[in-house]
């Protein structure tokens, strides 16, 4: 096709015309307004006491898109926080929500690059989407423990708006910090897992592989199919980015390996044994030891596996191809990537072939005897993370406005968690995530991948270190190992070197009270 | 039309020459070409998109529950003038008042028929249903301009009878 200049074919009905824009923006209010209706009668708080206050808020990717109407062109796009956003305003007309669209979050280092920046010169939204409490330990968050234990005046009869939530989820880094403060309200679940692999139907079944359940079973069909002439598994990422780059935080470690491997030395590491780890008995089990890999067979064992994948189940140059092309062709046996990519797989009809989902196969007793037998629903997910949560930034809230900033801040997230509201942008996200309030209907694009066993994935953590820096310098060392330029005995010393001064960092940071624990090192 | 150029001497006399315009009309002949050519492809893409057709057969359930368990079924058929099936052609919907497709891409098949899986949005308790406009266009018909034959059609909803839902719900994956 040489141009895409217009879209004017045979049309029966409206036509795409500059007075439609101005018939949606009505209908968006008409919508915002019977939201704002809905609750007469409720007893809303008086937000800063009834005087002027704006609030700066940054949703992340549920951020409303500019562009209103859907057309052929452009057919993404997110009107529900748009109309969310114009309804709360109803409700509190001294109150003005700003949506800040400019917050660079394409990577922890940007990120932490603008907020400083834009902190010091007053200008940093109040709420921000930013990885959960990964960067509680700069000082910057709100804390929404107390705040939780009343009421959300939006939902009728409600309690304590900690009761909309699952408890597991309090006890994740999207959530809580190390101190078990709840620094991010979350909105949605992760669709099942965060992430999948894709699987070429076909050619596994050419070569009369199974889709993969168990990590042992990942082994086999990458054995076959590069016996075969094929690319096995595509990690995540582009070229050098992503899975395709060594680091600690890898998939393999979060999702397949490391809880398993934490759940078996439950003793050791949930401290008040409900089955439960939280943020800050798993950072007391690092401060205590537990973590180290020159110390813990378990812990050992467990970056071994890590190495097997990258050295024998992966090809050769995986770190900068380019593999989308030839999974389109039926080249490529194992796809991995994020639930998000979902919806636009179900409708690639330039892809050759049929394609299957999986969850992340997880380790069992068959590769290790460090893990405990692995158990499965019988169908559906287990205890899905959160995926996309909310922090507020203290400081940028107080010059803000004060307290009636903080207040309108928490008022807009109980907004967005009331249950209709919720669902109007989860329903919007179209399979990308499940809402996180009890009681919500799951997204019908999800009922066939929810159809099959998950692993029933233990509430453990693995940290791969507990700042930014930290973890960057234990990433490049683990790289290192696994690509043979340093020997096991360099890999453990200086892993375990640099994990220490990183937990030294971070108690002096959060100020963590550590005269309980017993120090490992 | 000529140019105009200005020379002036040491002395402040001012010359001046006259060029002819033949450069001029060469530009004119190029330009007016080019013209003639995106006419020309225009023409052939507009032509190509009148001789082809998408129609909706059938839609059911109809009226559609608005609620997210429903899967309404929508058949559609593309033809060219003469009523001969459009194969392989790439069909795009999309939904203009909320919902969405299980897969907003589909082909049609051999004798031009495709189907798309609509999910229609959930009613909320406090509004009452609203119909939805969706457009499905073809977009492999053009050559050189994208100039898509295209249908739209108005699902008419109504609230759904039960408000409970059959299907699956996020506490099930709590414990």
């Amino acid at each position: 096709m040489l141009f895409a200049l217009v879209s004017c074919g045979k049309t029966e009905g409206k036509s795409d015309t500059g007075s439609k824009d101005s018939d949606n923006l009505s209908e968006l209010d008409k919508v915002a307004r019977e939201i704002a209706d809905s609750y007469a009668g409720f007893d809303l708080p008086k937000i800063n006491d009834g005087k002027p206050v704006t609030i700066k808020v940054h949703l992340g990717d549920i951020i409303p898109t500019l562009s209103e109407i859907p057309t052929a062109e452009q057919p993404d796009v997110f009107n529900s926080t748009e109309i969310l956003r114009r309804a709360f305003m109803m409700l509190f007309p001294n109150v003005t929500v700003e949506w800040a669209r400019t917050v660079d979050t394409s990577s922890s280092d940007a990120f932490l690059q603008y907020i400083t920046t834009q902190l010091n010169s007053g200008t940093a939204p109040d709420i921000v989407s930013a990885w959960g409490a990964s960067f509680a330990y700069r000082g910057w968050y709100y804390d929404f423990t107390e705040v939780l234990e009343k009421p959300n005046p939006f939902v009728k009869d409600n309690k304590r708006w900690r009761d909309q939530f699952p408890e597991y989820v309090f006890a994740t880094w999207q959530v809580s910090d190390a101190k078990d403060r709840v620094v991010a309200i979350p909105v949605s679940l992760a669709a099942g897992t965060s992430t999948a692999l894709y699987y070429n139907k076909e050619l596994f079944s050419k070569l009369s592989i199974n889709a993969p359940k168990t990590w042992e079973d990942l082994f086999t069909a990458c054995k076959t199919l590069l016996g075969n002439g094929y690319i096995s598994f595509s990690p995540w990422g582009g070229p050098g980015s992503g899975n395709r780059k060594i680091s600690t935080t890898l998939w393999d470690v979060q999702f397949s390996l490391g809880p398993y491997y934490a759940a078996k030395q439950k003793d050791k590491l949930d401290y008040n044994g409900d089955g439960i780890q939280s943020q800050s008995e798993l950072f007391r089990a690092a401060y205590e030891g537990h973590y180290f890999v020159s110390t813990n067979d378990y812990v050992w064992d467990m970056w071994k596996q890590v190495k097997r994948k990258y050295t024998t189940c992966l090809e050769k140059g995986y770190e900068n191809s380019d593999y989308e092309t030839k999974w389109l062709l039926g080249k490529v046996g194992i796809l991995e990537d994020g639930l998000w990519r979902y919806p636009s797989e179900l409708s690639n009809t330039d892809r050759q072939f049929e394609f299957g989902i999986i969850p992340p196969p997880a380790i069992d007793t068959d590769s290790t005897e460090f893990v405990d037998k692995l158990e499965y629903t019988e169908s559906g997910p287990y205890r899905p993370v959160p995926r996309a949560s909310f922090n507020i930034i203290k400081d940028s809230a107080m010059a803000h406005g004060g307290e009636g900033n903080i207040q309108a801040c928490v008022a807009f997230l109980q907004f967005l968690t009331q249950p209709d509201n919720n669902n109007m942008i989860i329903n919007e996200e179209k399979g990308k995530s499940i809402s996180i309030i009890k009681g919500s209907k799951v997204s019908p694009q999800l009922t066939e991948y929810f159809k099959q066993p998950f692993p029933k994935t233990p509430s453990f953590s693995w940290p791969g270190g507990f700042t930014n820096a930290g973890a960057e310098k234990m990433s490049k060392i683990l790289e290192l190992w696994v690509k043979d330029q340093i020997s096991d005995s360099e890999f453990k010393k200086q892993f375990d070197d640099e994990f220490k001064k990183d937990i030294m960092e971070f108690v002096q940071l959060m100020q963590i009270d550590t005269s309980q624990y017993k120090k490992g090192f | 039309m000529v140019n105009r150029h200005r020379l002036i001497d040491l002395t402040g006399e001012i010359t001046l020459k006259l060029r002819g315009v033949v450069p001029i009309k060469r530009k004119l002949i190029v330009i007016s070409g080019i013209l003639i050519l995106i006419a020309a492809m225009l023409g052939i893409d507009y032509f190509r998109m009148k001789q082809v057709e998408i129609q909706v057969l059938s839609v059911s359930p109809s009226p559609a529950p608005a609620s997210s368990d429903e899967n309404v079924e929508i058949r559609v058929r593309v033809v060219r003038k003469g009523g001969q099936p459009v194969a392989g052609h790439l069909l795009y919907a999309l939904s203009l008042g909320g919902g969405d497709f299980q897969s907003f891409y589909v082909k049609t098949d051999g004798d031009g028929y495709a189907k798309f899986i609509y999910y229609p949005y959930d009613l909320p308790s406090y509004q009452k249903p609203r119909d939805v406009e969706i457009e499905i266009r073809d977009e492999s018909n053009s050559i050189f301009i994208e100039m898509y034959p295209k249908v739209r059609y108005t699902i008419k909803m109504v609230a759904p009878e039960n408000s409970d839902s059959d299907g699956l719900i996020v506490d099930d994956f709590f414990d």
